[in-house]
């Protein structure tokens, strides 16, 4: 059938859906709770899943995120970081970097990096901060190829959701190995000591990660506690031209963040002796990798017919065997258990949550 | 340059008397780490040894 036979009303969104490659993008999927305060020096996952926040490089600011409802029209949620204690003077290594995007090297390979034809990747996001300016962005490739392209984008209007959308070059110098590691992501220096602001790379070239202009752009958010970054609208998608958002389900967005990270707050368990509890699990979501576990806070076991035990402080750990798919697991610091006897984790343990993390 | 600030890395075993993982706080989050060089964190604790930046105790 000709092209020109088609009903353009069945040519929209969903006719070229899967062409978002970031997860989460529209910041609705918040596992780890909605707000997260006090994040000082750290690297990690707070509260949004799938937005990783470095805060490193020594002494810098402090910052609160959080899950907002304030996002532009199409949207419901935004992801929100707000400066709570600011550092005027950064050390030359201090860095505030936004990662997102991040992308296991196997779902990248059709990009055909390493070729004459390697793709472009384009991201776009909506936008929104105090601060006003140009602002550097990376695109970062990690496992073996250790390459970015810098770009930027300038937020032209304080206060106010802005639409950016950002090419950047295939990569034709270097392959991407198969495997789940992290391929890439999308780095953004909301602020930045002296040791990332000297260099001169120009823009639209792949280059090393060692170079010195990561940030040679920066919003610098770390200036005053009015200062904040606003995201959402997310989208990594293939080719040079940046199409309108990809809405996916509540459902499928939540299925695909818990390859990397997900909870359980239920869950039968048994004494193994008076002190320790295990418990088989298997995962709904095949993980990326084998995960590492913690708990959110000590839990209350319960069983009617001997009483329930109360930990004294968190301790869970893997029990021998732990793969992606699930395993054995142990709760310690438990007194008065009863041996083979089967408890309940979730029916009193409160907001205690069981943590899987096999993050990029 | 970007690292997790891992503190109190130590070996534990299986009920097989086996190191089956390694119990660390990463920032400030008490963890159970497996040895899968996969797993970010653990691949983060091996960058940070041979950087001579930290030290697995053995398990008990």
């Amino acid at each position: 059938m000709a092209l020109s036979k088609v009903n353009p009303n069945f040519v929209g969104e969903t006719a070229i859906g899967r062409r978002n490659l970031a997860i989460n993008g529209d910041m609705r999927i918040a596992q780890r709770g909605a707000t997260t305060t006090a994040i000082g020096q750290s690297a990690n996952y707070f509260s949004l899943d799938r937005v990783k926040l470095f805060n490193s490089g020594g002494a810098g600011a402090t910052y609160t995120v959080s899950q907002e409802t304030d996002a532009p029209t199409g949207f419901t949620k935004s992801y929100k970081i707000q400066t709570t204690t600011a550092d005027t003077s950064l050390p030359a290594a201090s860095y505030t970097i936004l990662r997102l995007a991040t992308t296991e090297a196997q779902d990248l390979l059709r990009l055909g990096w390493g070729t004459s034809s390697a793709k472009s990747l384009t991201f776009s996001f909506w936008v929104k901060s105090n601060k006003t300016g140009d602002q550097t962005i990376l695109a970062v490739t990690h496992a073996n190829m250790q390459q970015h392209v810098k770009q930027k984008f300038t937020i032209n209007s304080a206060n106010t959701w802005e639409k950016k959308e950002i090419t950047f070059v295939g990569n034709t110098g270097t392959a991407m190995e198969d495997g789940s590691a992290m391929g890439f992501g999308i780095d953004i220096f909301l602020a930045a000591g002296s040791n990332y602001q000297g260099g001169t790379t120009s823009l639209g070239v792949w280059g090393t990660r060692a170079a010195t202009d990561k940030a040679a752009d920066t919003l610098n958010i770390a200036n005053s506690t009015s200062d904040y970054f606003q995201i959402t609208g997310v989208q990594l998608e293939v080719g040079d031209t940046a199409t309108d958002f990809e809405h996916r389900s509540y459902g499928e967005e939540l299925a695909a963040c818990k390859r990397y990270y997900q909870v359980v707050s239920a869950s039968p368990t048994f004494g193994v002796d008076n002190i320790r509890a295990r418990m088989s699990l298997s995962f709904p979501v095949e993980m990326r990798g084998t995960p590492s576990v913690s708990q959110s806070a000590v839990v209350v076991l319960a069983n009617p017919g001997v009483g329930n035990v109360t930990q004294s402080g968190v301790s869970f750990s893997i029990a021998g065997t732990s793969t992606n798919r699930g395993g054995t697991y142990q709760l310690a610091n438990l007194s008065g258990m009863t041996e083979s006897k089967i408890y309940h984790f979730g029916q009193s343990s409160g907001a205690a949550l069981l943590q899987f993390d096999a993050e990029l | 340059m970007i690292s997790y600030v891992i503190q109190n890395a130590k070996y534990y075993k299986d009920m097989d008397d086996v190191n089956s993982g390694i119990q660390a706080t990463i920032d400030g989050i008490s963890c159970s780490v497996p040895l899968d060089p996969a797993n970010t964190h653990y691949a983060e604790i091996l960058k940070q040894v041979a950087d001579g930046t930290i030290t697995i105790a053995d398990a008990d």
